[in-house]
């Protein structure tokens, strides 16, 4: 007599449909073998259905919903950072521009009849009227540019820290 | 037909969840979490075995899908894309401690491979509670096929859900399933008699 294979009664179990019932039940009722066989795999399968470990409490959500809330703080301290750290660094760089009198050198670069001079010297010329402008306020705009810098770096550190809390 | 209608109320109530989650529904992600928390469970249980690292990787695990609810294909299933991202993110956890390769497991599971039963459990299994026999030999069993049998009879997935999860073919996820089945049958027969089954 050919007895029922493991494959044979875990797809009965499975799937439990007719064709496998027929086989598997005709033949269990009359083989003692095969039917504690199948006794063995229904109570295996009932046991694995059991829920054995712990599932996340409740206070999970919680915990969750907060490290998203760190990760949105975080994201939206970064954008602050980036835009203090460019307009810092713009102002640094004009800053420069009115210390060095670098201003003289741009007027030499763009009066040349150079090849670049087309492109560069309406940029030049914007800066130039800028500077100008601004020439006469030079401590101020210099005070600006380093709270900047500060306000800057004091910010990354701040970050820096919340990162490493969290 | 019944089914179907089932699915289709249930597919338009996580579109709604994950429009309000993307509209900035913290209430909403709360619910989803309530909703998978359990298959996460599941996963991170089967695999990782530091409770604390459990709880680190869970939260995780739903950062992700926070910040990744955007890219979601809705033709998919959220279930299936929930545990894929538990899956990876888990993997990659354990890859970071111990480089464990789908291809370092044997598909020959046998009695052999299994780890000798610790006094402990020996202990426990003489409460003859069955029960507890079967959850001994479950913890015995290796990934993925301990994470592939939570997923079939915890969860109810099916195969191809399982496999879409996984990254196996389908045919793999059977046949893993199938050996894991036998062997629990094969080691709780050896050890007991059907009527201690039964207790």
């Amino acid at each position: 007599m050919k007895h029922l294979t493991d494959q044979l009664i875990q797809e009965y179990l499975d799937s439990r449909e007719k064709k496998f019932r027929i086989e598997v039940e005709d033949h269990a009722v009359y083989c003692p073998e095969c039917q504690e066989k199948l006794e063995q795999y229904r109570e295996l399968y009932a046991g694995l259905s059991v829920e054995t470990e712990p599932i996340l409490e409740n206070s999970f959500n919680l915990s969750a919903l907060a490290g998203i809330e760190q990760l949105e703080l975080k994201r939206s301290r970064k954008v602050l950072a980036t835009a203090v750290s460019v307009v810092g660094g713009l102002s640094f760089l004009i800053a420069s521009l009115i210390y060095f009198n670098l201003l003289s050198w741009a007027r030499a670069v763009s009066g040349a009849k150079s090849i670049f001079s087309v492109a560069v010297s309406p940029v030049l010329e914007t800066v130039s009227t800028l500077v100008k402008e601004l020439n006469g306020n030079l401590e101020i705009l210099a005070f600006a540019a380093l709270a900047l810098i500060l306000f800057h770096l004091l910010d990354h550190s701040l970050v820096r820290q919340k990162i490493n809390r969290i | 037909m019944a089914g179907l209608s089932y699915t289709k109320d249930r597919m338009t109530d996580e579109h709604k969840l994950i429009q309000d989650i993307l509209e900035g529904d913290k209430k909403a992600f709360s619910e989803l979490i309530d909703r998978y928390k359990r298959l996460v469970s599941h996963i991170v249980n089967k695999m990782v075995k530091s409770s604390d690292d459990r709880l680190d990787l869970s939260q995780d695990i739903f950062i992700k899908v926070y910040q990744n609810l955007g890219d979601f294909n809705r033709q998919c299933k959220l279930s299936s894309w929930i545990g894929r991202i538990a899956y990876n993110t888990t993997l990659n956890h354990l890859g970071k401690k111990q480089a464990i390769l789908w291809d370092d497991i044997s598909p020959d599971l046998s009695m052999d491979t299994l780890p000798a039963m610790s006094r402990l459990l020996e202990d426990e299994i003489a409460s003859n509670d069955i029960a507890a026999k079967i959850r001994d030999e479950i913890g015995l069993l290796p990934s993925p096929y301990n994470v592939l049998v939570a997923l079939y009879h915890l969860d109810e997935m099916t195969y191809q859900e399982i496999a879409e999860i996984t990254g196996m073919p389908d045919g793999t996820v059977k046949s893993y399933l199938f050996r894991a089945r036998q062997l629990l049958r094969e080691r709780l027969a050896q050890k007991y008699k059907l009527e201690d089954w039964k207790e």
